[in-house]
């Protein structure tokens, strides 16, 4: 699919101090697609993400989203954004932290937010307290609460941590649902088999693209079939050039 | 027990209490100043005394043709005491004088004053104080009461025993009222704005630590309505809270109470917006809870030693002055006070209530804005 575009960085920088933790970034992220950020920890997954929702500043280098420039308040209705934290109110209950994060996005149907809970396979443990709930249980929510308001960009950063293979594959069961009804989805992970599932990949390194294209494309560009091997290949190339 | 696990483990936290610069500074430096505001709180030299006299004894003329003014001779004498300063002003102006803190009691002479005390009668002096503060109120008349006592004599002309009647008249409150009536208003102001920061400051502590913070910023909730959102749920438990302190003292425990509940819920509720952005704006420099309550013998303490609990806002030094009225525990222990004890009404203690509110929007001001800095 080469619709239109939904996120474009030009030239995005950010830094830490001395730590450049975005470079000069260019990203495309076209609509209905699912675009995979990988790389090592501290490699700037996190704050890429975070430039994109508006809540991290850049330095330079300009951000558009659902073709408004970032930061802008009105976007982030249309954004869901789950953070690596839980990230929810250990004393509410499931269906309480959905309810609020939904009505701070002006959705207020209590059906929408049945449907994130059932989305989630959370419907029997919804009116536990969160504190009650297992990791796995709570990623559940974190991640209904990012997606009640079926926002048209959805941000994951590491969404599956600590989530059990079942789970994780009913995740990216919906992630694709969603892509098909046109939701872009931006997710970065660690694991493997999880990066086949995308449509598109970025291996980002000391906050650059190092590289991107399909599966396909990445494991041709680096030279073998395995995709695991093929991004430790292009690493190498990438922090030898 | 194994002596390298032990010193291992000593070790480490010998580290970790090192590394947190706030508790080296909590164990070492907070009590000596602490120590140090207090000591010289309580051994403040609060100078002397200050009376007004009002004079309406006509005096009276000796078998000899001398005429004599007794009132005047005991002015003369009480004058030359070391710690009380005398003034001579009309009763209307002292009591006005009174009430703001510059005076510290009115001293009436009667019109029959030296007829009395020649005649052998009950002479009477009339002690005016203010009444809002138990201790000097009881202190004050005895302190005058002996220094009369020894210079009465000397009027005398005959050794007939001399019978002088001290009366005390309170501007407010009176003999009835004891510590508790007088410092109960002062702790509920107390109660209600510590507990608000300290509860506050903790649960936007937790905000921040548990990343809902992050998460509220990539919603479209901007924030001045975070900051406000958070005001209204702490400032309904501090109105909550005030109900119950204020009912408890005034129905259970009995303390004196004259004036308007509803002034006083407008003043506890204007405290605690304050409070709350305080804590908003102190937890943002906080990153853990311990570290919160490291806040309090800085944001707390000093208030409790200096918005007139101890000595009276008008004693303190210059300095230690200004810094009293920099803190809104001071407007709101006055206000609390004037509004429980002297049954003060709206427009009395509106410059208080003004005073207050420009704290809390300026506190509204000062969390809001350490928001916005805080992420972008």
């Amino acid at each position: 699919m080469t619709g239109e575009t939904v996120v474009v960085t030009r030239e995005l920088n950010r830094a830490f101090g001395a730590v450049q933790a975005v470079q000069n970034l260019d990203l495309i992220v076209r609509k209905g697609e699912i675009y995979g950020l990988l790389g090592p920890n501290g490699c700037g997954k996190t704050t890429l993400m975070r430039l994109l929702v508006g809540i991290a500043k850049a330095d330079a280098g300009e951000v558009r989203v659902l073709g408004r420039e970032v930061p802008d308040t009105s976007l982030l209705a249309e954004i869901g954004y789950m953070t690596q934290a839980e990230a929810l109110y250990a004393d509410l209950t499931a269906r309480e932290n959905v309810r609020f994060f939904a009505s701070l996005c002006g959705l207020h149907s209590e059906a929408a937010i049945d449907q994130a809970i059932a989305l989630v396979e959370l419907s029997d443990r919804a009116d536990d307290v969160v504190s009650k709930l297992s990791g796995g249980l709570r990623r559940r929510v974190s991640l209904a609460c990012a997606l009640v308001h079926r926002p048209k960009l959805l941000i994951l950063d590491e969404p599956t941590v600590g989530v059990d293979p079942q789970l994780r594959a009913s995740f990216w069961g919906h992630f694709r649902s969603m892509a098909d009804r046109g939701v872009t989805l931006l997710i970065s992970s660690h694991v493997m088999d999880e990066a086949e599932r995308c449509d598109h990949l970025g291996l980002m390194r000391s906050g650059r693209l190092l590289a991107e294209g399909s599966p396909a494309e990445l494991r041709s560009l680096g030279g073998t079939e395995d995709l695991e091997q093929a991004f430790l290949n292009l690493a190498e190339d990438g922090h030898a050039a | 027990m194994q002596r390298r696990r032990l010193t291992a483990m000593a070790a480490r936290v010998i580290t970790q209490i090192r590394r947190d610069h706030r508790s080296m500074g909590l164990i070492f430096v907070v009590p000596m100043v602490v120590m140090w505001l207090l000591g010289y709180i309580l051994r403040l030299d609060t100078g002397p005394q200050e009376f007004a006299v009002v004079v309406y004894d006509t005096g009276a003329v000796l078998p000899n043709g001398a005429r004599v003014l007794a009132a005047e001779e005991l002015i003369g004498a009480l004058g030359d005491a070391e710690d009380i300063e005398l003034r001579e002003f009309s009763l209307a102006l002292a009591e006005a004088e009174l009430i703001e803190g510059a005076l510290d009691a009115i001293l009436v002479f009667p019109e029959d004053f030296t007829k009395d005390l020649l005649m052998g009668d009950e002479a009477h002096i009339e002690i005016v104080v203010e009444g809002s503060n138990p201790s000097q109120s009881e202190a004050l008349p005895l302190v005058l009461g002996a220094a009369l006592g020894e210079e009465v004599p000397e009027l005398r002309p005959s050794g007939a025993p001399i019978d002088l009647q001290v009366d005390t008249r309170y501007l407010f409150a009176g003999e009835e009222y004891d510590f508790l009536d007088t410092f109960g208003p002062v702790y509920i102001a107390f109660f209600v704005y510590f507990f608000v920061f300290l509860l506050t400051g903790v649960s936007f502590l937790r905000e921040r630590t548990q990343g809902t913070m992050e998460r509220l910023f990539a919603t479209p909730i901007t924030r001045g309505e975070i900051a406000l959102g958070y005001m209204f749920g702490f400032g309904l438990f501090a109105l909550l809270q005030s109900a119950v302190i204020l009912l408890f003292t005034i129905y259970v425990v009995q303390i004196q109470f004259v004036g308007n509940l509803a002034l006083v819920f407008l003043l506890l509720g204007l405290l605690a917006i304050g409070a709350v952005n305080l804590g908003i704006f102190f937890s943002t420099y906080a990153r853990t809870e311990l570290q919160v309550i490291q806040f309090i013998p800085i944001v707390i303490y000093p208030q409790v030693l200096l918005s007139g609990l101890l000595v009276a806002v008008e004693d303190l030094p210059r300095l230690l002055r200004v810094a009293a009225q920099l803190m809104p525990l001071t407007y709101a222990n006055r206000a609390m006070t004037d509004v429980m004890i002297r049954g003060y009404g709206l427009s009395e203690v509106a410059l208080d209530l003004a005073i207050l509110f420009a704290f809390a929007v300026g506190a509204l001001i000062l969390s809001a804005t350490t928001l916005r800095r805080q992420f972008i």
